[in-house]
């Protein structure tokens, strides 16, 4: 190929890119490149002459000693990740190693994948209601058999708990989706040899299944806990009241990140702030994963 | 080789008209504002933002009409975001945008928030004199920041003390309590419970998860106790009458008579609340939802320790104008007439849609033109505690401060703070907040 067509085809090739490059830049870069500027800043987001430059202030004052961001916020927001990504991972996990070896395969994926086609605010809504103390369906099953109500949302104590469950719930379709093609690309053979050699169902899963499902693992990890570090409709859903007012009560109990950053910069007016927070969340979501991916560098069945 | 240049010319092409469609949809809009300056013979329209649901909207949409009618030469088109939580953040992001609305209705919280970033517009000097003259001082004092009248006042709101009197009589009480006392005991005295100690009948009602329903009748309780929030610029929430006032709410948890996961706010149309601490707007709620049975629903002034003392919060919404307005002149003129001239009855025309709102007016020639209207027995509590309410602190962090005591309230009502920390800290808390503007 000569130097002019080598010219060419990269003159081109960028031509090709040019739409999806102005995409990313307008909706991506640019508001990515305002918002670190305004984390800087101090803005109320009525007026974009009014922004004041503070430097690290906002960054000093939500990583000061009795901030709300690192406690409870922060606590809470690893918590529900952490919570979610655990109880979802285990329980997909189990479903998964089910369903692959059931008859209608098929229809139990189905089924547990239909919690992820139905929308987050309908979801919070009807688990809100399930949850009433007073008119829901658990409590009023728990009545029937002399259990005093539980008060899932209203005591600080369980309402994080109480939607981590509901979170979890809502995510174990998509898991058990990718977590049982990553089981079905398991070559038989490797159980048959095991079986062969003495091995039961536990050391088949232990020494076979769970090595070479790394990667699939790996990605409902990493794509579970960044959701899960990112979470706002949900817990917005059930704990606003709709009648005024921020949600993530009772007293702070299920105040997470992403709602206190909608929170600092629509209901305060504080958009350095909410920044500032958000660009923290991003380094600890990066770490997070980094760690990950360093845990689980090896695996898969192309490894073998 | 021709086939060739043919597919990188068709793919050029391609990739240009993306890119000139993008840059033509973002210019068309600079465009159509030239076009929009030069059609200079069109009337002025002039766009109205509030936060009115659908029915609400349906009424002030006839005055609006009316207006619309009298004055072809400015039209005003309504607006509503309908989700309240909503009307702030969408002003926001139109502020920005420069897609604002000419004429705003918001929440008197938010004035020092929307005064300091210039988005209301100066007050005609005529319309302060009409405001100062004609209209209640609480309202005065509720749409004023730093002695400057913001707009309009629309609806302003005290807070009563709501009784089933059916629930009551049925346990031997004829009259709504006074004291604190007596506001316990009929409370204690009315509460039912299953053999599971699941409530059936709550005897006191406190609604939680809603700031306002949180902290306004709390304020009220300290305020009925003699005592104060913000003095001199500072709030002391370790005063006697403030912590008097918690350990109050938390003994009707502690006893049993309040269960917080109870949802009075439904509970109460229910009949299954006897009583709660709201405001005058919940009336038409109550009528709507109840029906017939509104007919058991007494209000009282907000019972204190001795009897005698009275207190009540009280909060509203004003009308202002937007600095970014291109019609400020025909948006104050359409505000003056909306709420300053006299209909057929005698009433304004805000009047008359807050009346047909069962919203008390706060101007003083609606109250006396729409005296027979309002006379009932449900809405004198309200009328008579806005000359004892004490307006609802409308500083810059309003908001913030409010979500700070609501905070606090709930992690005692839940038992996870103890009332003098949580008071304690509520005061230190909000301080700084308010330190923060002293010094700016």
């Amino acid at each position: 190929m000569s130097l002019t067509n080598r010219k060419n085809e990269i003159l081109m090739a960028y031509l090709f890119l040019f739409p999806t490059i102005l995409f990313y830049l307008i909706f991506w870069l640019i508001p990515i490149m305002f918002s670190f500027i305004l984390s800087f800043t101090e803005w109320s987001g009525f007026d974009l002459s009014l922004i004041k430059w503070v430097g690290i202030e906002n960054y000093k004052a939500i990583l000061s000693r009795g901030s709300t961001f690192v406690n409870p916020v922060l606590i809470n927001t690893l918590y529900f990740a952490f919570g979610t990504v655990i109880l979802s991972f285990i329980a997909s996990l189990i479903i998964a190693f089910m369903i692959t070896r059931l008859p209608f395969e098929g229809f139990w994926r189905t089924l547990y994948f239909l919690p992820m086609v139905t929308t987050v605010v309908a979801i919070g809504n009807i688990w809100k209601f399930l949850y009433d103390p007073n008119y829901g369906l658990i409590n009023g099953l728990l009545n029937k058999i002399g259990i005093q109500p539980i008060n899932f949302l209203n005591d600080p104590k369980i309402a994080l708990t109480s939607i981590v469950v509901v979170s979890a719930w809502a995510s174990i379709g998509g898991a058990v989706l990718i977590l049982s093609a990553g089981l079905k690309a398991i070559p038989e053979i490797y159980y048959e040899a095991a079986t062969i050699d003495g091995a039961n169902i536990f050391q088949n899963f232990w020494y076979i299944t769970l090595p070479l499902l790394r990667p699939s693992m790996l990605f409902v990890l990493i794509t579970g806990l960044i959701t899960g570090l990112q979470s706002f409709t949900l817990i917005m859903v059930m704990t606003t009241s709709g009648l005024g007012g921020v949600g993530g009560g009772p007293a702070n109990s299920t105040n997470v990140a992403a709602l206190e950053m909608y929170n600092q910069a629509f209901v305060f007016g504080s958009w350095g702030k909410a920044t500032a927070m958000s660009f923290i969340l991003f380094v600890i979501v990066f770490l997070i994963t980094l760690i990950q991916l360093y845990i689980f560098r090896k695996g898969g069945v192309e490894e073998y | 080789m021709f086939r060739l240049i043919f597919k990188k010319v068709l793919a050029i092409l391609t990739v240009s008209i993306l890119a000139v469609s993008i840059f033509t949809a973002c210019g068309s809009s600079k465009e159509a504002t030239q076009e929009n300056s030069e059609k200079k013979q069109e009337p002025v329209k002039l766009t109205i933002l509030t936060h009115y649901s659908q029915e609400q909207e349906e009424a002030l949409k006839k005055q609006i009409d009316k207006w619309n009618k009298l004055h072809p030469d400015i039209q005003v088109v309504h607006k509503s975001v309908a989700d309240f939580g909503q009307l702030l953040p969408t002003i926001m992001a139109q502020q920005t945008a420069g897609q604002q609305a000419d004429i705003l209705h918001v929440y008197a919280l938010w004035a020092g928030q929307l005064a300091t970033n210039n988005v209301l517009a100066e007050v005609p000097d005529e319309i302060v004199e009409d405001i100062k003259k004609n209209y209640l001082p609480t309202a005065i004092d509720t749409v004023t920041l730093n002695g400057k009248i913001l707009g309009y006042p629309t609806e302003v709101e005290t807070y009563g003390l709501f009784y089933n009197k059916k629930i009551l009589q049925e346990n031997g009480f004829n009259d709504p309590p006074q004291t604190w006392d007596e506001l316990y005991n009929i409370a204690k005295k009315v509460t039912k419970k299953d053999s599971a100690g699941k409530i059936l009948i709550e005897g006191f009602g406190l609604i939680k998860g809603w700031d306002s329903a949180v902290v306004h009748p709390y304020l009220s309780l300290v305020y009925s106790a003699g005592g104060s929030f913000v003095t001199d610029g500072k709030v002391d929430l370790t005063s006697q009458p403030a912590i008097q006032a918690l350990e109050f709410e938390e003994k009707f948890i502690r006893d049993g008579i309040t269960d917080i996961s109870f949802d009075a706010f439904k509970g109460f149309p229910d009949e299954k609340v006897a009583m709660v601490i709201n405001a005058g707007w919940w009336n038409s709620s109550l009528k709507t939802l109840m029906g017939e049975n509104y007919k058991n629903v007494g209000v009282a002034p907000i019972p204190s320790p001795d009897g005698k003392h009275k207190g009540s919060v009280s909060y509203g919404f004003f009308y202002g104008v937007n600095s970014k307005s291109k019609h400020k002149e025909e948006a104050w003129q359409f505000l003056k007439w909306l709420n300053s001239e006299p209909q057929a009855n005698g009433g304004t025309a805000e009047g008359n849609f807050l009346l047909s709102l069962s919203i008390i007016p706060a101007r003083i020639s609606d109250i006396n033109a729409l005296k027979k209207e309002l006379e009932e027995p449900n809405n004198k509590p309200f009328i008579d505690a806005l000359s004892y309410a004490v307006p609802e602190l409308n500083v810059v962090p309003g908001q913030k401060i409010k979500t700070i005591l609501q905070n606090h309230i709930e992690a005692v009502w839940t038992g996870s703070e103890k009332v003098k920390d949580a008071l304690e800290a509520a005061t230190k808390e909000i301080n700084q907040e308010l330190e923060k503007i002293q010094i700016k």
